[in-house]
């Protein structure tokens, strides 16, 4: 039952993942086309009926308050948001995994990086946040505002990863198999290569999946403060938040459209990290 | 000549918290080079931590003091192993001073091959082919069945005495100078524990190898070792050739311990009846 769960999120990931790459390939319009003659149009009923491509043709997802067609935002969003995440996943874990490391191989690192986690732990970050679109210009470049994304992403959840790598990788100097390869004449860094890090991989896996699903979470939430994807690129952030305008969340519902793909992805890696950790706790 | 291993005045304490209590007390014995000594004595006697002294791997709030010389050859600078550096271990560690754990599931790492874990114990510098072949050579002459499933499989798919014996073939391999075995046979049956004694007494013979054998059992001491080391509380109770110690126990504890060894308290039993 648990493998097949496994399965069956690992699938859903991967068929998401190959959605992203290959997806803007059959977008029927670009991301940022605009037909002012279809602003905000419903779904079509008989989509079929209307030739796509044209100026006011099928419209499978509706179209936004722009005229942009929702289905291709829908698509690229996809690309973006997931790699995204992925980056920001990424970034946190490789704060996180040397931060565990180093904390295990020095006492006074572990002092420090003790502190620091706490201190990360107890910032009102939705504040930070503020302070820092503020800070930054409001015609940065793209790349700039995707960076501090990331580091910021990176930065805000390092400490409860980190904190529990350092706890593995200390249970794991414990066992007789690191004394049996010391005994081997083995140095530190073997010790790390081949007995600590592989040992460590199924829980870093855990806590990546566990951090894959937030940064897509985080990503929405920044979008209203500004610090998500700037437009006209499109991300399941950026696309959700016309629905600030409460007459357009009451009554624009095809514009939910990336709750469609968010929701399931986040479900998906939770519970993939959850039968993860359920493998490994035996 | 001098002997590969003097061990004088051996102290381990362990330091817990302000607390203090001595694990070992003042042990002194030596080991030959091609001779096997046994350390025998009842579980918590302090056998384990002797053997992590001499490696400089003991558990963190345990220390070790006295004098534990090395000698790679006979007329080669001793080395104080309790005094050595992390450094100067690491070199003498596998190659020089080989240990066979005792705890066979835990001694192993559950997520690489038996393969990559007995590689490890040989150097890097060894050619693949020239390594594999040493290591199935090696398993076969432990009568370990088939060499090659044994290096496929992961730790936990091999018997107890299976992973025993891959633990003694990895101590084996470089060829050390000094080979520390913590109960080596426990988990084996009577035929593979026979073949693994004439391994080490072939060890010791041809390749010079002082073997130290830890063990609880003075059978085991009995049927293998030259002489015997009786530990009793963390000191030494009697030491002595293991013949001499073996028909004419000196020490009360070794008498005590010799009629608890079912084949050995039997075959003394049978000798004092008529």
């Amino acid at each position: 039952m648990l493998a097949s769960r496994r399965f069956w999120a690992f699938a859903a990931v991967a068929a998401w993942a190959l959605l992203a790459l290959a997806g803007p390939v059959f977008a029927p319009y670009a991301y940022n086309h605009q037909d002012r003659a279809a602003i905000l149009i419903a779904p079509c009923r008989d989509c079929a009926a209307a030739a796509p491509g044209t100026a006011g043709g099928a419209h499978w997802l509706g179209t936004d308050q722009f005229g942009r067609d929702e289905l291709s935002r829908l698509l690229v969003a996809c690309r973006v948001s997931l790699l995204l995440s992925l980056a920001m996943a990424w970034a946190a874990l490789l704060v996180a995994l040397p931060a565990a490391l180093l904390s295990v191989g020095s006492a006074a690192a572990d002092g420090a990086l003790r502190w620091l986690g706490e201190l990360t732990r107890s910032l009102p970050w939705l504040f930070m946040l503020i302070a820092v679109r503020a800070a930054l210009p409001l015609d940065s470049p793209r790349w700039v505002i995707l960076a501090v994304l990331v580091a910021l992403f990176a930065a805000g959840s390092w400490a409860v990863p980190a904190w529990v790598l350092r706890g593995a990788a200390r249970d794991l100097l414990r066992r007789d198999f690191i004394t049996a390869a010391r005994a081997m004449g083995g140095g530190r860094l073997y010790l790390l290569r081949r007995h600590v890090l592989p040992n460590l991989a199924p829980l870093a896996a855990t806590y990546f999946a566990l951090l894959f699903a937030a940064a897509a979470t985080v990503e929405v939430s920044l979008s209203l403060v500004g610090l998500g994807v700037p437009p006209p690129l499109p991300s399941w952030g950026n696309m959700l938040l016309p629905l600030k305008d409460i007459a357009l969340a009451s009554r624009a519902w095809w514009l939910y459209s990336p709750l469609l793909v968010l929701v399931p992805v986040v479900t998906c890696l939770n519970l993939y990290a959850f039968s993860q950790a359920r493998r490994r706790t035996g | 000549m001098a002997a590969r291993l003097e061990v004088e005045g051996l102290t381990v304490e362990l330091r817990a918290g302000g607390h203090r209590r001595l694990i070992v007390r003042d042990l002194t014995f030596a080991i030959p080079g091609g001779a096997i000594v046994a350390l025998a004595g009842p579980s918590g006697s302090g056998k384990t931590l002797t053997a992590l002294s001499l490696l400089g791997l003991l558990p963190p709030g345990v220390r070790a003091a006295g004098q534990a010389r090395f000698r790679a050859d006979s007329d080669g600078e001793p080395v104080n192993l309790l005094a050595a550096g992390e450094r100067r271990l690491r070199r003498l560690r596998g190659e020089q001073i080989a240990w066979i754990p005792q705890e066979t599931l835990a001694a192993l790492d559950p997520r690489r091959t038996i393969a990559a874990q007995m590689r490890e114990a040989l150097p890097r510098a060894c050619p693949r082919r020239e390594a594999r072949r040493q290591m199935e050579a090696l398993l076969a002459d432990l009568a370990i069945a088939e060499p090659n499933r044994c290096l496929a499989s992961y730790p936990f798919q091999l018997s107890g005495g299976e992973r025993q014996r891959v633990l003694i073939a990895s101590a084996l391999l470089p060829r050390p100078r000094l080979l520390l075995a913590d109960e080596p046979t426990t988990a084996l049956d009577g035929s593979a524990a026979a073949q693994v004694r004439a391994l080490f007494r072939a060890a010791a013979t041809f390749f010079d190898m002082a073997i130290l054998l830890i063990t609880h059992d003075l059978a085991v001491a009995a049927a293998l070792a030259d002489a015997i080391v009786v530990l009793h509380e963390g000191t030494l109770a009697e030491a002595g050739p293991a013949a001499q110690l073996l028909a004419k126990p000196a020490s009360e504890y070794t008498r005590a311990l010799l009629a608890a060894s079912p084949v050995l308290g039997a075959r003394a039993a049978s000798e004092i009846a008529p």
